[in-house]
This record gives C-alpha cells, structure tokens and sequence, in this order.
C-alpha cells in the first residue's frame, strides 16, 4: 500500500472554468451578479423590480436557472430583457460550464449588466464560483430570522443581502433585530438592504446599488485601460 | 435518482449525467473522480483504496451522500470500493487588528473585541491524500 499526499482541491476543474468565464465577463467589460436565494424568495420579483428602476440606456441581460420550466424567463421576456433560460433537470446548482455556454447566447456587449438567476436553494449554489463580480444573497421575511445561522456560507460569501416581501413582517414572528444581530454575527461588513417588491419599499436602493458596483467596474476597468486587457 | 440522462455516458470526462451536476455531493464527486484516476495514472497505482479529503464545515458537505456518490461513479475504475474519508475543518477567524485565531464563528475578537474579524478557515475542499496499490 502506498500513500499519495495531493493537497488538491477537489473543485479544481470548477474554479478553473469560472476563472476563465471571470475573464471573458472583464474583457467584454460585463459586470455579471450571482443572485442566491429560495426558491420563491423573490429572485425574479426583484431582477423585474431593479429593471424598471434603472434609467434608459442602462441595459441588463439575464441567465435564467431553473430545475423545469421557462415560466420566470417568460416572465422576464414580457420586460424586453434578453434571457437565456438553462434547466438543470434534477441539478441543484449552476455550474460555471453551463454559465460559459449561456453567455455566448446573450447580446452581452449592449448590455454591460448580467444577473444570473441560480437555482433556488441556500447550500449548493455558494460552493460553486460562477466567474462572478459578486453574489447577491436574497432572503425573504417568509423564511425566518434564524436562516444566517442555518446557512452561514451564503452570508459569508455574499457582497450584499436583500431581506425580501419587508409588507410580510407585520403578523410575523420575523425578528428584524435578531435576523440583522444573525448577518452580523457571520459577516459584520455585509450590506443588509430590505425590500418588497410587491410595496417597491427598497427597491430603489437595490438598483442604487446594482448601478455603485457597475460604476466601480468601470472606474478599475478605465484604471486599467492603459495596459493590455489579459 | 437515475433519470434518461442516465443513458448518456460520456466516459472520456466523466460528465455522466450530461450537463446535470445532481446535488452538490454528486458534483463534487465526479471532481474529485477525475483528480483521482489522473494521479492514479501518474502513480501507477492499480488499485485506490482510501480517498482522505479535507471540507470545511461551511460547506455544509454530507459525508454519507458524498461516499454514495463515489461509490457510484467509481464503478468499473481502479479506485472502486475506494474508501472516502471525510474529515471536517471547523470555522476560526482571524482578527484584523490584534491578529489572533479563535476557533468559531465569531463576530468579533475574543481578546480585543474588534469586529475586524476574517474567515480563517472552515470553506477549504480538498483532496488531502490518497492510499493505493502499486503493481
């Protein structure tokens, strides 16, 4: 019997691929988000609800991930937005390889903006980095304030979280103060915006905040534009 | 669990279930796999016996789900009947300001209270050795 020390990690060929999706989103000059959520905590809700808050000329395109069916990508067609719907049949993740093949199908140069919708599900989705500029953690009032504590490495990974359906909290037994007390506990710097799409409460800020990380994009992007793109 | 799909085996890259991951174990397992019919090749090892991985408590892996799934997929390989052993890594964080580790997840540093605090360790995922036969 022989021992082979490897010290290797296992996601190796993963990473590699979502490297290279990460390059080719930083070429085209396309920040592209990672939305992760339930499923019906409002995924769709609130990529429509950012769409009719963003000015004219502020364009986004969106990666559609669902176990079955093309209903939130028809959802999202009726707005204009172009979307490319990936089924992963029984896969609870999307994969950075179904990323790469989806992307090539989408006028990314006029849109400049991409959300990838993941699949609903709290676990799988975070251990798999899609070449991302940035996960989006979304949570709603439905779920219950104990979920940081649940699911630790969503909040640990996300750059920001959106608390969802705020218009439930009256007649729950949501804990606004024990749910914010959880996030920090997890992950002090993380910013906590609260929305409902159904009020349009915070939604502006989401938009706000979409359109901050597109600016910081882009102000690294010009920094950088002296150099040769990799 | 095993749906059409199943009919489309693509032996070459072990995509076995097409373009469908499964649940994060089985995706995590045919990965893992792959790395170890290459270093079983480039050791000339005829048989693995135990694959010894390291995983992070945050990534919230199910050692039964994930030895199934080996099992599975490694049918017909040299590291079939492989063992899988999983040992967990829990969180420690680091404080920014006074740099001292703390095993847990903590929000703020036990010694100095600063809230400055990163994730040390508790998200690795690796294949910390393998045991095999040579010829």
């Amino acid at each position: 019997m022989v021992r082979v020390g490897l010290k290797r990690d296992i996601l190796e060929m993963e990473n590699r691929q979502a490297t290279a999706n990460r390059r080719y989103f930083d070429r085209r000059r396309i920040v592209a988000f990672n939305l992760i959520g339930s499923p019906g905590c409002g995924k769709t809700s609130l990529i429509e609800a950012a769409h009719r808050r963003f000015p004219k000329g502020f364009r986004l395109a969106v990666i559609e991930g669902d176990l079955a069916s093309d209903k939130d990508a028809r959802r999202l067609r009726k707005l204009k937005i172009p979307v490319v719907q990936v089924n992963t049949g029984r896969g609870c993740h999307l994969t950075p390889r179904m990323i790469a093949a989806a992307a090539r199908k989408l006028p990314l140069e006029k849109a400049g903006l991409l959300i990838i919708e993941n699949i609903g599900n709290l676990v799988c989705p975070v251990n798999f980095d899609l070449g991302e500029t940035a996960k989006v953690g979304v949570l709603s009032v439905a779920e219950g304030d104990d979920k940081p504590e649940k699911y630790p490495l969503l909040f640990r990974e996300a750059s920001v979280l959106l608390l969802n359906k705020l218009d439930l909290l009256p007649g729950s037994d949501f804990s606004r103060r024990a749910f914010l007390a959880a996030v920090k506990k997890i992950n002090p710097g993380l910013p906590v915006i609260e929305v409902s799409c159904r009020t349009g409460e915070g939604t502006r800020e989401w938009a706000e905040w979409i359109k901050s990380q597109a600016e910081a994009s882009r102000r690294k992007w010009e920094g950088n534009s002296g150099k040769a793109v990799r | 669990m095993l749906g059409p799909e199943f009919s489309r085996i693509i032996p070459e890259n072990l995509w076995i279930f097409g373009n469908n991951p499964g649940m994060h174990e089985l995706a995590i397992a045919r990965n893992l796999l792959r790395q170890v019919l290459e270093v079983s090749e480039q050791e000339k090892l005829v048989r693995v016996r135990l694959v010894a991985l390291k995983a992070g408590v945050l990534r919230q892996i199910v050692a039964e789900t994930l030895s199934e799934a080996f099992a599975f997929l490694a049918l017909g390989t040299v590291a079939r009947g492989a063992k899988v052993r999983l040992a967990e890594i829990p969180a420690r964080v680091r404080c920014r300001a006074c740099g001292k580790e703390e095993e847990g997840f903590l929000a703020s540093c036990p010694s100095c209270r600063s809230a400055e605090i990163e994730l040390a360790a508790g998200r690795e995922l690796f294949i910390d050795y393998i045991e095999g036969d040579r010829k």
